[in-house]
């Protein structure tokens, strides 16, 4: 470890920001916008085939099954698409919703596309299995031989219930993350390997320009966006910048901070709140990227990650050489002033989420007395960073304060009080200003759901809270 | 999404499911399923256009003659909807109720070949047989379902058959070739 002593530096704060609740209206009509896209791309393809006559035969049962597989192959491949952008981390999706929330909604439509393309798959099955007098086994040895690209097809759904299944709750605790990785990394595989049957086969693509034109464009676009987004642009921007650790340096009893350096950092453009894939350049973890939040903020002298000795990766990085090299995916998170929309902040932190607060305190536009830091710990050995905040605080007139030991009772986020009080008061007299403010918060899930209901109490408008999780 | 919007969004794809749905289904019409009455001008039927060996039609052919009829049965086409519709009894139509037989082009395609031969009675497709059919690899009962689909059509507007796309187009083809000599 280098112990080398850093003279704390502040970055001059940002001079400017635009304050007001337009602001919100605005992000709250583009995310409209993007969800109406969304859902309208699925209207579509389904219009396109009742167009098309797809209900004009419902007069025997392959043809109830006929229409029935082209229907879910349709609808089922749009949200597959869509599914597939929603990983893809670009930027005009993170910049609205932020990072955690895409990866929820992609979390969320995994399993319903699964059912809507196994319903494809059987529907097409039994179809073709009473078209030509065959048993569903005899069928499926038939379609896979002798129609064109319907074995790889095949091969794609199979895939693809490996990837949902292993994705469920209870079969991703007992992977781990590396492993569960590498298999969902097969979805690319399975979505590639079903694209040709589509249009050798499929009933609705073939010889109709309009379609044609539609699946390829968005083909295209997916495969675009996640082709530069997840490959190309962090590849270009890390071979740009060159990132090495310069320093690793212990801030606590089990909290360190890395801090990296390489070539022109402003290209790396990321905002105080914000965070990267850490990929570590050694062989034990290049495979391996962990979310970190700055804890500093972006400035042209170094990245700065203040990690919590805690998983084995965290306890590996106490050894870390000077020198290693560095992969950053992102920044990722909307946990930034983008989101501020008045003029008083409150930042509420408590142990691992101290980091982002930090850069946040440093960073952001404000007078002396616009911003209160709350800083929650359990002790004040364990407070990390605990002295730049202290010196963020002197130096630009914010409030601060740590509240440190065991919380006053199970429901409670403070510390046990001799006032006995509830949340709400105490925040009140902290934070006077705390129901007008942004409120951006960090913590533990438990702890930043408390805090938000005791916001709720005290009259904080929900569009002025900000909490982001990690999520990835 | 906001609620305003969601239910905006919503219901104006639910409007367009159901416009693209109607627009998609045809809607029985008891109007345009009457038949014009035939009138055959030069009475008997003509000679078929094809000079393959096989072309036997039913009613004596007069070889050599190929006079079109001026007057051809514009009969519209009714809906592929296979209920009959009752018609309101036009005036029997004079000369239609001799059934008429009329051999389609043999038609080439990436499969094989077809050709068939369409026998019409009062302007409506009676019978189908084929005089050429080679295919590969369509679903047992696809040629049987396309001689029932275009009877029960009077014509070729009916939905082909999955994975027998290209064999239902070369089908609707020498339907059509053979319906143009009528």
């Amino acid at each position: 470890m280098n112990q080398e002593p850093q003279q704390l530096t502040l970055t001059p704060p940002n001079q400017r920001v635009r304050l007001g609740t337009k602001k919100h209206l605005e992000l709250k009509r583009s995310q409209d916008i993007i969800e109406s896209v969304a859902w309208f791309s699925v209207v579509l393809v389904a219009a396109m085939f009742f167009l098309d006559g797809g209900l004009a035969q419902f007069s025997n049962l392959t043809d109830i099954l006929g229409s029935i597989s082209r229907l879910t192959a349709l609808v089922g491949t749009n949200l597959l698409l869509i599914h597939t952008l929603l990983v893809a981390r670009v930027p005009w999706l993170d910049a609205l919703y932020g990072h955690d929330k895409v990866t929820i909604a992609h979390k969320k439509l995994g399993k319903p596309i699964l059912y809507i393309i196994a319903a494809h798959f059987l529907a097409s099955l039994i179809q073709f299995a009473i078209l030509d007098g065959k048993s569903l086994v005899d069928e499926l040895v038939y379609l896979f031989v002798e129609i064109p690209d319907m074995w790889s097809a095949t091969i794609g759904f199979a895939l693809m219930i490996v990837v949902v299944v292993t994705s469920i709750n209870a079969a991703r605790r007992k992977l781990s993350y590396e492993a569960w990785h590498i298999i969902h990394l097969l979805a690319y595989a399975s979505i590639l390997a079903a694209v040709p049957h589509q249009f050798t086969s499929g009933s609705d693509i073939a010889g109709k320009p309009l379609q044609t034109l539609y699946w390829v464009s968005l083909y295209l676009f997916v495969a675009l966006n996640v082709l530069w987004y997840r490959v190309l642009a962090p590849l270009v921007a890390n071979l740009g910048v060159g990132l090495k650790v310069s320093h690793v340096v212990r801030e606590s009893s089990d909290t360190i901070s890395i801090y990296l350096s390489g070539r022109g950092l402003e290209r790396l453009g990321g905002q105080a709140g914000q965070f990267y894939m850490l990929r570590i350049m050694n062989k034990a973890n290049w495979a391996k990227p962990h979310p970190f939040s700055m804890s500093a903020a972006p400035n042209s002298r170094y990245v700065r990650f203040t990690i919590g000795a805690r998983g084995d990766f965290t306890n590996d990085l106490v050894n870390l050489k000077v020198g290693t090299r560095v992969f950053l995916e992102g920044p990722y998170g909307v946990f930034t002033e983008d989101r501020r929309t008045q003029e008083k902040v409150t930042l509420i932190a408590a142990g691992v989420g101290a980091p982002p607060i930090r850069a946040l305190a440093e960073s952001m536009a404000a007078k002396p007395g616009d911003i209160t830091i709350l800083y929650r710990v359990r002790d004040y050995e364990d407070a990390t960073l605990l002295n730049e905040f202290r010196e963020l605080a002197n130096e630009r007139g914010f409030q601060l304060h740590v509240l440190a030991g065991p919380r006053g009772n199970a429901q409670s986020w403070l510390p046990a009080s001799e006032s006995n009080s509830p949340d709400q008061t105490r925040l009140i007299e902290m934070a006077p200003f705390v129901s007008e403010s942004d409120v951006y918060i960090c913590g533990p899930a438990a702890w930043t759901k408390s805090v938000e209901k005791t916001l709720h109490r005290v009259g904080t408008p929900a569009r002025q809270i900000h909490a982001e999780e990690f999520a990835w | 999404m906001r609620r305003s919007s969601k239910t905006f969004v919503g219901l104006a794809g639910l409007g367009i499911l159901v416009a693209a749905a109607r627009a998609g289904v045809p809607i029985p019409d008891a109007a345009a399923s009457v038949t014009e009455p035939v009138t055959n001008v030069d009475g008997g039927p003509t000679a078929t256009a094809t000079p393959t060996p096989t072309a036997t039609a039913t009613a004596a052919p007069k070889p050599g003659t190929k006079p079109k009829p001026t007057n051809k049965p514009s009969s519209t086409k009714p809906s592929a909807t296979p209920t009959p519709t009752p018609k309101p009894t036009p005036t029997p139509p004079p000369a239609t109720s001799a059934a008429v037989t009329k051999t389609s082009a043999a038609i080439n395609y990436e499969f094989g070949t077809i050709q068939i031969q369409v026998t019409k009675e009062a302007g409506n497709i009676t019978a189908v047989s084929y005089l050429k059919q080679s295919y590969t690899r369509v679903p047992n009962g696809t040629m049987a379902y396309l001689v029932n689909a275009s009877i029960q059509a009077n014509g070729s507007n009916f939905t082909k058959v999955s994975r027998a796309t290209v064999t239902t187009n070369a089908y609707k083809q020498a339907l059509e070739d053979a319906l143009a000599k009528f």
